[in-house]
């Protein structure tokens, strides 16, 4: 590697002296940290000894890791891999590559999705809007669609976090559980409802193909909810929102309506 | 042996009369093919989806199901590898060497045949290494006492680290350490002492192994694809699949030795299917005549079976240490272990006493799995490649959505997805910087055993660390461990290629 890719060989002792010099500094956090367990003494009425602490194993194993980290960070410095460590784009990925910006995209689809979108909205609407997302970014190239889902994400994240603000007596960034107040969860399912719609009719306007079209009606449409029938009804698997509005209707319709 | 044939012959029996057996065998060995045949797709991630959806499942079905996806998945790699030049999964990557030629040829229906049924003999073969060697090693490792289970942890985190590692050993060290550590996060099983929970209470129990490995396998694979803009060209056309007796009865002696180096290898814990096919591969030119060397990547039969026996075979080989010792050969019999633990299986050497006929079951599965996936080859094939035409923008969104619901549906807990995409985001930065995944997997795996090995030892010794050196196999392992960590070093690394260039010419004359 090092004979036919020279600079990539450099690059990479680079990020070695990164991930190694993290690393160090993570081991030494830990280790403060580890110093906490009881060594000796009695902890839950067991005698304890040193080889029966529960910070034996982690302790050699931050040593064996420290030990490992500094032969990366030796290997690095010898091949000048510390240097451009303090340039923020060695770090993140230069922004001006494209693969550097689709890679923090789906970072951010996923977060927003998985963090957000999952705890606060009906199950179906949060994957829409999360298969919309990738689709029209990666399947449409059309500069305008990208734009416009990314307003639309950071909208509907802004009016989520909002109706927290307002429905909740304490405002929270992260859920640890699923939402269950029911006002909240419909005004965040009224906000996502209108994001779709506005994303759908954008991607109708576009000059896109109908077959192109087709595709991500199919994708972002449909396929979830075969997903959310499949998972919700015959596996038998709860949503993490339960009283989501498209799963409150799908409910209605299987269980009142068709009786089953 | 009568008993134990008539047992087999009985449970293999009772699994295909039932019906709704049968048809979770073809279907998941149908999902496994095009899992394994959709390139950015792996065996891996379609056992650790599937392992989500078994879950309800009695374990003999979830077993069905699993089995049925790991064996389909192995050898689905294989389709685009051939028509397309793009291996579905890495274990198929010496296929593409001689298969696409083939292709290029007009020969890829006899191709596809040829590697159908190449895995189909591999698969066997490595079926019956695991039928007479585990209960073997599962007797011999009852002897072993905590020591034993420590280094054998260690050793398994230090060669898997070792032989996978693309640029730096050193890396695959780190890798395999880090999983370690995250296996102590959680109450200690000893004293029930929180370690690195942070006052989470979520924490308490450990990192749930499934959603982690759906992280650490699934996350970096959905970010490449999609940042990659990885697009396929279009598939050779290829006329029927027949099953090439002739070609296959001339390369028996490759498909027999490429068999034995897969099960070998898949029994090494952590390396798996991929390393097996191109050390394969590679030996099989080795031993041709000058003649069939040069045929070598440009369509020969004997590098395509050899790599696709061996790449089948290291799947009965990596279930022999995980059945015996609890300690995964490849990164999908990671996986199954974890399904086989949410199923109430703890493999190891008590599991012949602890379910009786166990072995015998996932044998008896194995075969089905395999003949499955050789109906499925035969008859579906031209349906399958179909598949390859849905663009990768569409259908990674959907695999993302099937891990996060996957994750999700374990424990009903949104704390598995917290947990799954961090893990996700740090094992992409390690692989993007040639850190390799697998011993990370493989030490979260072991962690464990690894913690509590030591410290019943320690207790029983009285914190002496003498006895270690007293067994022969703990002292076995240690040489080894040593070995591989020193062989590293200039010095030690000098002197091997000295000693082992001293036999070269010796083995050669």
């Amino acid at each position: 590697m090092n004979r036919n890719n020279p600079e990539g060989a450099t690059r990479l002792r680079q990020t070695d002296f990164k991930v190694s010099v993290v690393l160090l500094a993570l081991c030494a956090y830990l280790a403060w940290e580890t110093l906490s367990f009881p060594m000796s003494g009695s902890f839950g009425g067991v005698d304890s000894r040193w080889y029966v602490s529960p910070a034996l194993f982690p302790f050699i194993l931050l040593l064996v890791l420290s030990i490992a980290s500094s032969i990366l960070l030796i290997n690095a410095i010898k091949s000048a891999g510390d240097s451009e460590f303090f340039k923020l784009s060695r770090w993140i990925g230069d922004h001006r590559k494209v693969i550097n910006r689709d890679r923090w995209y789906v970072i951010a689809a996923l977060s927003l999705y998985i963090y957000l979108y999952i705890p606060s909205l009906d199950f179906y609407l949060a994957t829409v809007m999360f298969l919309l997302s990738l689709c029209l970014r990666f399947y449409v190239d059309n500069n305008k669609l990208k734009n416009v889902i990314i307003q639309t994400n950071l909208a509907l994240s802004i009016f989520i976090l909002a109706m927290r603000w307002m429905f909740v007596p304490q405002f929270y960034w992260l859920a640890m559980e699923a939402t269950v107040d029911e006002p909240l969860i419909l005004a965040c399912d009224a906000g996502a409802i209108i994001t779709i719609v506005v994303c759908l009719l954008l991607l109708w306007l576009s000059p896109v193909s109908q077959q192109k079209r087709h595709h991500i009606l199919i994708t972002a449409l449909a396929v979830p909810l075969l997903l959310v029938f499949s998972f919700n009804f015959l596996l038998q698997v709860p949503m993490p929102v339960e009283y989501g509005s498209v799963i409150k209707l799908m409910e209605y319709i299987w269980y009142e309506i068709l009786a089953l | 042996m009568m008993d134990q044939f008539a047992h087999f012959f009985g449970i293999l029996f009772e699994l295909c009369t039932r019906p709704s057996n049968l048809l979770v065998l073809f279907g998941s060995s149908l999902l496994g093919i095009l899992f394994g045949s959709m390139p950015g797709l792996t065996a891996t991630l379609g056992v650790a989806l599937l392992t989500t959806l078994t879950y309800n499942l009695d374990t003999s079905t979830a077993l069905i199901s699993l089995l049925g996806m790991y064996v389909g998945a192995i050898y689905g790699g294989s389709y685009p590898a051939i028509l397309i030049n793009i291996p579905g999964t890495p274990a198929a990557a010496a296929t593409a060497m001689d298969g696409y030629p083939l292709a290029l040829k007009g020969d890829g229906g006899r191709a596809l045949g040829l590697t159908t049924t190449a895995s189909l003999i591999g698969t066997v073969i490595g079926l019956i290494c695991l039928v007479v060697l585990s209960p073997l090693i599962a007797s011999f490792a009852l002897q072993f006492t905590s020591w034993e289970f420590f280094l054998l942890a260690l050793f398994g985190i230090v060669i898997s680290g070792t032989l996978t590692s693309s640029d730096l050993v050193v890396k695959g060290w780190i890798a395999g350490f880090i999983g370690l550590f995250m296996a102590t996060i959680g109450r200690d099983t000893l004293q029930f002492y929180p370690r690195y929970t942070f006052e989470q209470s979520q924490l308490d129990s450990g990192l749930e192994i499934v959603p982690v490995l759906i992280g650490a396998f699934a996350i970096p694979q959905i970010i490449r694809v999609l940042a990659e803009k990885q697009t396929l060209r279009k598939a050779e056309k290829f006329g029927r699949i027949l099953p090439d007796f002739r070609t296959i009865a001339r390369n028996i002696k490759h498909i027999v030795r490429s068999s034995m180096i897969g099960v070998g290898i898949g029994s090494v814990p952590g390396v798996g299917e991929d390393i097996a096919g191109w050390v394969s591969y590679s030996t099989a030119k080795n031993t041709s005549t000058k003649q069939q060397q040069e045929e070598f990547g440009k369509g020969s039969a004997a590098g395509l079976v050899s790599s696709e026996t061996a790449n089948n075979a290291s799947i009965g080989g990596a279930l022999i240490p995980l059945l015996t010792l609890g300690i995964p050969g490849s990164p999908p019999a990671a996986m199954l272990l974890g399904a086989l633990l949410l199923h109430g299986v703890v493999p190891g050497p008590t599991i012949e006493a602890e379910h009786p006929g166990f072995l015998l079951e996932i044998t008896a599965i194995m075969v089905m799995a395999s003949f499955a996936m050789w109906a499925n080859g035969m008859l579906l094939a031209k349906q399958v490649i179909k598949i390859l035409s849905i663009p990768s923008p569409l259908f990674i969104p959907v695999v993302g959505v099937l891990c996060i619901l996957g994750s999700y549906a374990l424990g009903l807990n949104l704390f598995n997805l917290y947990l799954m995409l961090p893990v996700g985001i740090v094992a992409f930065v390690l692989s993007e910087n040639k850190f390799p995944i697998s011993p990370l997997v493989i030490g979260l795996v072991l962690g464990g055993m690894a913690d509590e090995s030591l410290r019943r030892a320690l207790m029983i010794s009285d914190g002496s660390f003498l006895p270690m050196l007293q067994r022969p196999v703990c002292l076995i392992l240690v040489l080894f461990i040593l070995y591989f960590l020193l062989s590293q070093f200039g010095p030690v690394k000098r002197c091997t290629q000295r000693l082992f260039s001293r036999f070269k010419p010796a083995v050669g004359g």
